[in-house]
Order: C-alpha cells, then structure tokens, then sequence
C-alpha cells in the first residue's frame, strides 16, 4: 500500500529524529495497516539521512537516560481528568491535585515536591508556561488550559541535560506537543458522577496536517465534596503550513476558569467526626483564571541546517483565595487596634502579560559519514506581573491586611550553544552551554508594613514614615545576574539494543522576587545533576521494547519548602536528592503497555533531615488494547477499546518525623466503536479509595475546638472518591467514514 | 533482568534509604495538675505581705487551655548598677515589637481542654484528653483563662476564705470572670486572659506527663481587707469586686505568672 504524502513526510521526518518520532512511526504504520516501526536508538542515526529527506519536526535528540519522549498514542485509553495527568506517563512523575479542579497540578518528580510548577519547566509547542513571581509560587505552571485530547506527545527530560532548558528546568522539564491526528470532526460529551458534564468538540480538517486543528471545550461539576464545583471554557487552534522548506504555524488559545476549593482538613477533626473527609471549613475559597495566548512560529528545514524562530504573547488573570491555618495568624499587634482573630484567608491576585521569543539555527555537516551538528539559539521573555496577597476577614472576605503589592517586571535572555558531535560510530557527544541574565525590576508598593511607627495612626498600612520621618510609600529594587550552565551527555553503543548514557549539567531557578533584595548579585537558584543509566530499545515477540534503569543525583542551592503560612513555597536551605529509577514501555498497533518505579530520597544539606512532603517510592502502570472485534454490523467492524492505570505512592515524609498515608488508585475505561459512533464507560478511583492527595504537617486553628489549637497537626486534601462517566463520541469526516469498512486495513 | 543484576540492583539502591527523620517528633503526653503540694488534712493558711493572715476554705481555678512557648522567660536585672549604666550607654536597649513586650515566640506543646481545679487539693489529677505538641524545648508557658460553669460558676477563678489581721477576721468570697472589667485601656479581652512567660523549661517527650501546681499564697497580695468590711454581709462572707483594692489586687495576683509551677515528668 502507498503511503500518503502526510505519512511520507512523517516517515522522513523520524529518519533525522528517530526517538522523537518513535511513536509518529508507530501511529503513522497503524493507520496504514503496516507493522509499526521499530523505536530506534537513543543514539539516533548513524548514518547521514538521504540527500533528498525533508526533515521536519519538532523533536530533539535525547540528552540522557531520562529523556522520555511519550506518545500517548493507545494509552490515551486511560481514563485521566487533565493534560497534566500525562504526566504520570513519565518515569517518577506523580501528579496531585487537592486545591481545586483549575489550581495547577502539584508535581512530584524525583525527589522534587515541585508544587506548582517551581521544579519542572513546562511548555506548549514550544510556549514556556511557568510563571515567574506569581503570588502562589515561583513559577506556577497551571497546565489545565490545554485540551488533554490534543497533546499527541510529551517529552520529559529529568534533570537540566540540555542547553535549551530554560528557567524551574530543575527536576526537568515537561514539553507537550499538541497535533490532531485524528482528522475530521469529533463532538463528544461526557457525563456522569456529581453531576458533571464536559462538552468537546474537536476538529482537523482533511487535507490539512495534525498540526492544523482545533478544539473547544465546557466543562462543569458540583465536584466531589463541599466547596469543590467548577465551571471551564477552553480553546485551542493552530494552523500549520508548509511552502517548499518552510513550515509556520500560528497557535491560538483562551480559557477560563473558576473553581471551588475545600483547602485542607485537620485529620483530628475528621477522626472525630467533627468534619467530613469532603468536606471545606472556609465555603469562600475557590479561584478565578483566565489565560489568552497567541504564538507564531517558522521553521525552515534544509540538508545542511535546521532555522527556527518562534515568537509569543500572552495575558493572564489570576485571584486565588485559600486558607491553609484557619484562625491563627491574626495574633494582636501593637500597632493594631484591639481585636480578635479575624481569620487567615489569603486573598492572592496577579495579573500577567507575558511576551517572548526563541530562535535557533541547527547547522549540519558529515564527517566519517556520521552527521555531526551544532547550534546556536537565543531566547528572550519578559513577564509584568502586578499582584498582590491580602488577608481577609472570615466569611465577609472583606480584605483586612496587605501582606504585599507588587509591580514585577522580570526579564530572562538567555543564549545558547549547542553540539552533536559522534567521533566514532558507537560514541555520541551531546551538550554545550547556555547563559541566562536575569534581571527584575520590582516596585514595591507597600514597602513599610508591620511596625511601629511613634505617632503613625492604628492599623495604617503601607506608611509613608519610617523610624527616621517621611518616607515614600513605594520603594523600587532591582536586581540581576547570570547564570552559566554547562550541559552535556555521552552516549555509548548502542549493543545488542543497549546504551549506556552518561549526563551532567547545571541548571537555574529564578529567585521568587518577594526574596529579592536591591542590587541582589545572583538572583536564582543553582541546581547541579548527574545521571547514569542503561536504555534498551528492540523489538521483542512483536512488540517495540524500551526499558531504561538509571541513577540520578541533584543538589539546589536554595530550595523552597511549603510554607502553610504563605500558602505557598518559601526560601529553605540547599538540598540533595538521588535515586533510581525503571521504567517499561511496549507497544504494537493495538497493545500499549508502561510501567515505572522510581526511588527518591531528598535530604537537607545542613542536617541531613529528610525533605518532607516527597514521596520516596512512586510506581506507575498505563495499560491500553484498541483492536476489532471479530463481529460487523452493517459490513463495518466494531472496535473495543479499554485501559487502565494504576497509581500507588509509599507514605510520604511529613513534618515532625512522621509518615503520611500511601495512596493506590486504579482508573479503567471501556468503549467500542462503531463506524461513527463511540460510546465509552470511565471509572476513576474503580475501589472508590479513600485517600489523602496532600497530607502536611503543620499549625492551624479552624476553631473547630473549645479551646485555639496552637501546635503542630495532621492537615489533608481529599483525593477524589470513585467517579463513574458515560462517554459519547460522534466522529465526521472522510476517516470516520472509513472506519471499520471492509476497506478499513486490518489494525 | 537476571536475578544477579536484580540482586545487584537492589544493593545499589538499599543503602539509599537510611535515616527517616524530617526533624523533631510530635507527642502526646499526661497532664496532672493540683494545688502546692502539703498536708492536705490542715486548712491553707498564709500570711500576705500586708500581713493578713489568710485561710482559704475554697479555692477552684478552670485551667486551660495551657500552650508550652519557646520563648525565653523574662529576667530581672541582674547587673551592678555601674555596670547597666555602661552597657546601656554603649549599647542602648532595643524596643520591641510583637505580641505585647513577650513577643509572639512558637508554641510547642498545648493543652487543649479546660478542667475544674481545686486548689486546696494536693493530690495530682489527671486531666482528661491530656496534652500533645512536638519534643523541642520549651522554656514558658501561657495559661489562658476562660470561665466555666458548675462550681465556678461562670468565673474563671472562685475564692472563699478568712483574712485575719490584729482582732480583726474578715470572711470573704470573691471570683475571677474574665470579661470587659478585666481590660485595660487599650488592651484586649484575648490578651486580658492570657498569663504569658510562666516560667516552664520542659522538653515534652511521649507518654510523659505535664505537672502543674497551682499556688494561691499570693492571690491576695497588696490587698487591704479593711474595705470589705466597709460593706454589706452576704451568706456571711464579704464580696469583693473588681471595684475594691481586694478585688483589683485578686485580678492581678491570680494572674501572675508565680501561681503556676510547672514540671515534666517522662513518665507518668
């Protein structure tokens, strides 16, 4: 059977990024009814590509053991509530989600509790989506704006091994990449526990490449306890074109979002039955975010080099109101007029426009007959952020004091060098070094707050005095530095289908602005990593085989811990991790099996405490068939469907030496699809559960007791009970029309 | 994997996990309280330093919640006047903010229940739902006192007694309530409650037990029983109010921070 061009170009294009394109191979050889191609060596090619290939793509070879790049291809089977959750495919990865249905995902990779985003640098089709001085966290990466159905692939790369790792790439980085393969018309609805429902229609208009489509989506739910119902629209489009050696694509994407959240429970309430495990103290937490984003990129791909440019602006709106503490931290000041505890609800708002560019030129030449490369590129962003944190009275939300306000404007221009260097044909060189200025120009608008003042009036924020007179109420800091980060990795073989790969780097975190002081020399967070390991990749009784073990080792110079007070991370002392991990993946045309184990142990550098909140063993299963029945109707063939993924994490370390709860979930889903019709029936949490998606130690008062509780408890966010959904498909479009003919290539 | 590598595996990665303490521990702990500890067949008799002579015939205190502070003690002066001049001139004393002069300090340890006292008892009881925190020092305590019901009869502190100076016996009842006659100007009605630096160098440690005694020898303090006697009899006692030099010295003297002895004991 002849390809389609479409799959030519595919076919072509993996011939330069084989690891890349592993599974582009394996979705393009499905829907042509051929045997999928093998995945190829994480050495990728040895040979120079053919003088007539056209390459395109967005791939990059791999810089270490770690460096993943997913296809979700079958395994998008598995029943998952968010773009973020595909994250879970990644070795070591653990996605949590307690705060609320739009608050950014907390990520827990390797020994990293990265909150919200601070430890892994997430990006989009090449957007970068953490947010430097957000109010709730360094570089929050709030990931649910993406339709999960778009993301075709994800490439995670644990640890700082690449010169184009940007900013939070401390644990490493997460870079989706959304296509529609599936072309036509799809409109689907899904319903089901709690009375949710999410409309999605997506679209991909024949004759136009997976990089051209689009997608809407609503969504809503009373959620699955007190406090936790969400209302969401989200859209997502992009075209893509091509002209000779010239691809460009324009992305386009909005969302809204507000939320519910039930904040954390005192286990000892709960245990006493003074509060349900669903249930909220404080019904006025919850959140609203917006986020419009445009992106424009080209890229032009010859024999002997590879050009890009990429340019991208967005705004984004954000309000988030949660309390961790209840009524404590409200105690009596002196320069306060007499009062109670008014209660700690933190009000934080930020309000971000966000403007960047790449580019980078790939240059190629043969030598020895082996393609030796080398890179240059830049990268420029530069993020205003207006925010502001108060503190409300409890039920009115009538703000009684200014924790701080802010104007942000955070620059980060970064160059790179970059080489692919393979001297001998079993020895491949990957790295260079990357060169980041930081520099912050923070105007604080509330600089004196908190002290007394002789003569100032009671409970006067943001004073224009000081101990020595008048002052300005407003006082401006600026800062800067650069960061030199050298990165490299070493690929040896492979034989047999193994290769050793050997990867060290340094890397950055920009510094939280709220930490900044003027004239602040080194404004980020060093990270130094190593890693070790072996990589099998063969084809084994008909299905393509990768597994990969390895060893890893990082050290941060400055970590951030959870601060319940804050509500947030704060500023803690260095830090070191290591580990091991392994991890599985095997596929054919309608079997996708994954499975990862990962060991992390974290400690403090000062007294070799264990850093809390990580969770030390973290396992993960994903597993998907899609294949035909042997049943028609109407001459067209049925396809059943199902997956299932399983999640457990040993009890994490908490404050004050104690273990928190392991979690072990089990999501299924099962369909079938008939011509254009699909019907599907999804449970999450199937053993309905009971567990904690965050558990803290820390000081709080709900007054749930006679008496304030001023010591140190256990605090947790629920994990969701056991949901059930029905899910229905109506697929259009020459592909639909196809599907399951007798015509139909056998899958 | 053959079961070599497993085995090889395993050893690399087994060493990794040693140690599995994020810090300190929390606890739960006992705690007892009762009044100075004497011969509990003879009435308590003290003698003020007004010299009245006082025998109390009921003495009940609601105590807790009570919070273990790791915030230091305040210390008198020590220093020879010389010497405090000198230092003070080359080193001015620092003013300072926070929770009052005590600063806000961390608490450590609490008592979260309230239970009725006797004072006039010496024998340790046990309190119910006892005590939690975590094991790091703590060198104050806070007593905070809230009115209960029952004997007390909605005060915080309830007193009955006879002071005798000279010929003169005076049979008197008096109460503690905590409510606004106990503020001062500017103050508050959670700092009124709050008797804050009791000195307490305790290290909280599981299963142990918090001892509290509680001593009344100098609740009266200051005070001039003479007034009482300038009123009415009531059920045969004379009642002080805060309105009265007794009633104003008992407010402050049953707030000191020289009622309270507390101790740790490892085990209960």
């Amino acid at each position: 059977m002849e390809a389609s061009p479409r799959a030519h170009t595919h076919l072509v294009t993996c011939r330069f990024y084989r690891h890349f394109c592993a599974g582009l191979l394996l979705r393009s050889a499905a829907a042509l009814g051929q045997t999928p191609a093998l995945p190829t060596t994480l050495a990728g090619p040895l040979e120079a590509p053919p003088e007539e290939a056209v390459v395109r793509g967005r791939g990059t070879p791999p810089r270490g053991a770690g460096d993943v790049n997913i296809t979700v291809g079958n395994l998008a089977q598995v029943p998952r509530s968010s773009a973020g959750e595909l994250l879970r495919l990644a070795p070591g990865m653990f996605i949590a989600n307690g705060l609320g249905e739009g608050h950014a995902d907390q990520v827990f990779l390797r020994g990293f509790d990265a909150r919200s985003g601070q430890d892994l640098e997430f990006s989009v089709n090449g957007v970068p989506i953490n947010e430097p001085a957000h109010p709730h966290g360094q570089g929050y990466a709030d990931t649910h704006f993406l339709i999960p159905e778009l993301v075709e692939s994800l490439r995670v790369l644990e640890g700082p091994f690449d010169p184009r790792q940007g900013d939070f790439a401390v644990a490493g980085s997460a870079q989706y990449t959304l296509r529609l393969p599936a072309r036509g018309a799809h409109i689907q609805y899904r319903g089901g526990s709690f009375n949710t429902h999410r409309v999605l229609a997506l679209w991909g208009p024949d004759g136009e490449s997976a990089g051209t489509f689009g997608g809407v989506e609503l969504a809503s739910s009373e959620g699955y306890g007190q406090n936790r119902s969400y209302e969401r629209a989200t859209a997502n489009a992009q075209y893509e074109g091509h002209a000779g050696s010239l691809t460009w694509r324009v992305l386009a994407m909005s969302y809204a979002v507000r939320y519910r959240s039930a904040g954390v429970i005192r286990e000892d309430d709960y245990r006493a039955g003074r509060i349900g495990f669903y249930d909220t103290y404080d019904s006025t937490q919850g959140s609203e975010v917006s986020r419009h984003l445009v992106s424009a990129d080209l890229e032009s791909t010859r024999e002997s080099s590879v050009l890009r440019a990429q340019a991208w602006a967005s705004l984004r709106n954000f309000r988030l109101r949660e309390n961790f503490t209840g009524s404590l931290l409200d105690v009596q000041q002196p320069y306060q007029s007499p009062h109670a505890q008014r209660g700690d609800l933190i009000d934080q708002a930020a309000s971000t426009v966000d403007v960047g560019m790449r580019a980078s030129a790939r240059l190629r030449t043969t030598w020895q007959s082996r393609v030796q490369s080398v890179e240059f590129g830049a990268y420029g962003r530069h993020n205003a952020v207006d925010s502001t944190q108060q503190r409300l009275r409890a039920t009115t939300d009538v703000p009684y004091l200014t924790d701080y306000s802010l104007g942000n404007s955070v620059s980060n221009l970064a160059l790179y060098l970059d080489a692919e260097l393979r001297p001998l044909s079993w020895l491949v060189l990957r790295g260079g070094l990357r060169a980041d200025l930081f520099q912050y120009d923070i105007l604080d608008r509330c600089a004196v707050r908190g002290v007394t003042v002789r003569g100032a009036p009671l409970d006067a924020e943001c004073l224009s005095a000081d101990r020595a007179g008048y002052r300005s109420p407003t006082e401006r800091r600026t800062s800067g530095g650069v960061a030199w980060q050298p990165r490299g990795a070493v690929f040896v073989g492979p034989w047999k289908g193994v290769t050793v790969a050997l990867s060290a780097g340094l890397g950055a975190r920009s510094a939280d602005p709220v930490y900044l002081g003027n004239d602040q020399q080194l404004p980020f967070s060093p990270i130094t990593a190593l890693e070790g390991g072996l990589v099998f990749e063969r084809r084994v009784a008909g299905l393509a085989l990768t597994a990969r073990g390895l060893y890893y080792r990082t050290h941060v110079g400055q970590d951030l811990i959870f601060n319940e007070t804050e509500g947030r991370n704060t500023l803690a002392s260095g830090t070191t991790r290591q580990g091991a991990l392994v991890a599985a993946r095997a596929t054919n045309a309608w079997l996708d099996l994954s499975a990862h184990v990962t060991y992390a142990r974290a400690t403090f550098d000062d007294d070799g405490n264990l850093v809390p909140y990580v969770p030390e063993w973290v396992a993960r299963f994903d597993g998907a068939v899609n294949h035909p029945l042997p049943w028609r109707i109407r001459g067209r063939a049925i396809t059943a469907s199902a997956g299932v993924g399983i999640t457990f994490v040993a009890p994490r370390p908490l404050p004050f030496s104690e273990r928190g709860e392991s979690i072990f979930t089990v999501d299924t889903q099962v369909g079938a699809r008939w011509a254009y019709y699909e019907l599907g029936f999804v449970a999450q949490n199937l053993f309905d559960a009971q567990y904690a998606w965050g558990q803290y130690n820390f000081t709080s008062d709900f007054q749930s007791r006679d008496y304030p509780t001023l010591v140190p408890a256990r605090h947790f966010t629920a994990g969701p009970p056991r949901q059930l959904f029905m899910v229905f498909t109506l697929h259009f479009g020459a592909a639909a029309a196809r599907h399951g003919a007798p015509t139909e290539p056998p899958r | 994997m053959n079961r070599r590598s497993l085995v090889l595996a395993l050893l690399l990665v087994a060493p990794l996990g040693c140690g599995d303490t994020t810090g300190s521990q929390r606890v739960t702990f006992a705690v007892e309280a009762a009044g100075i500890a004497r011969d509990a067949t003879q009435p308590l008799t003290f003698t003020t330093d007004q010299g009245w002579t006082i025998t109390l015939t009921e003495a009940r205190m609601a105590l807790g919640p009570l919070y273990l502070n790791t915030l230091r003690p305040l210390e008198s002066d020590r220093r020879s006047p010389l010497r405090r001049h000198i230092e003070d001139f080359l080193i001015p004393s620092a003013w300072a903010d926070g929770e009052s002069h005590l600063g806000a300090g961390r608490i450590v340890a609490q008592v979260t229940t309230q239970s009725e006292i006797d004072v006039l008892d010496p024998t340790l009881t046990a309190l119910p739902g006892g005590g939690d925190g975590i094991d790091e020092a703590a060198l104050t305590a806070e007593a905070w006192f809230f009115n209960r019901d029952g004997a007390l009869g909605g005060a915080a502190v309830r007193v009955a007694g006879t002071a005798r100076k000279d010929d003169q016996e005076i049979p008197f009842a008096g109460a503690l309530v905590i409510d606004a006659s106990v503020v001062s100007t500017g103050g508050s009605l959670d700092e009124a409650r709050k008797v804050r630096g009791i000195p307490a160098s305790v290290t909280p440690t599981e299963g142990g037990a918090l001892r509290v005694r509680l001593d009344p020898r100098g609740w009266f303090d200051g005070a001039d029983f003479r007034e009482l006697a300038l009123g009415t009899l009531r059920d045969g006692r004379y009642r002080f109010t805060p309105l009265d030099n007794v009633g104003r010295a008992f407010l402050s003297r049953s707030r000191a921070r020289a009622v309270f002895a507390i101790t740790f004991s490892p085990t209960r």
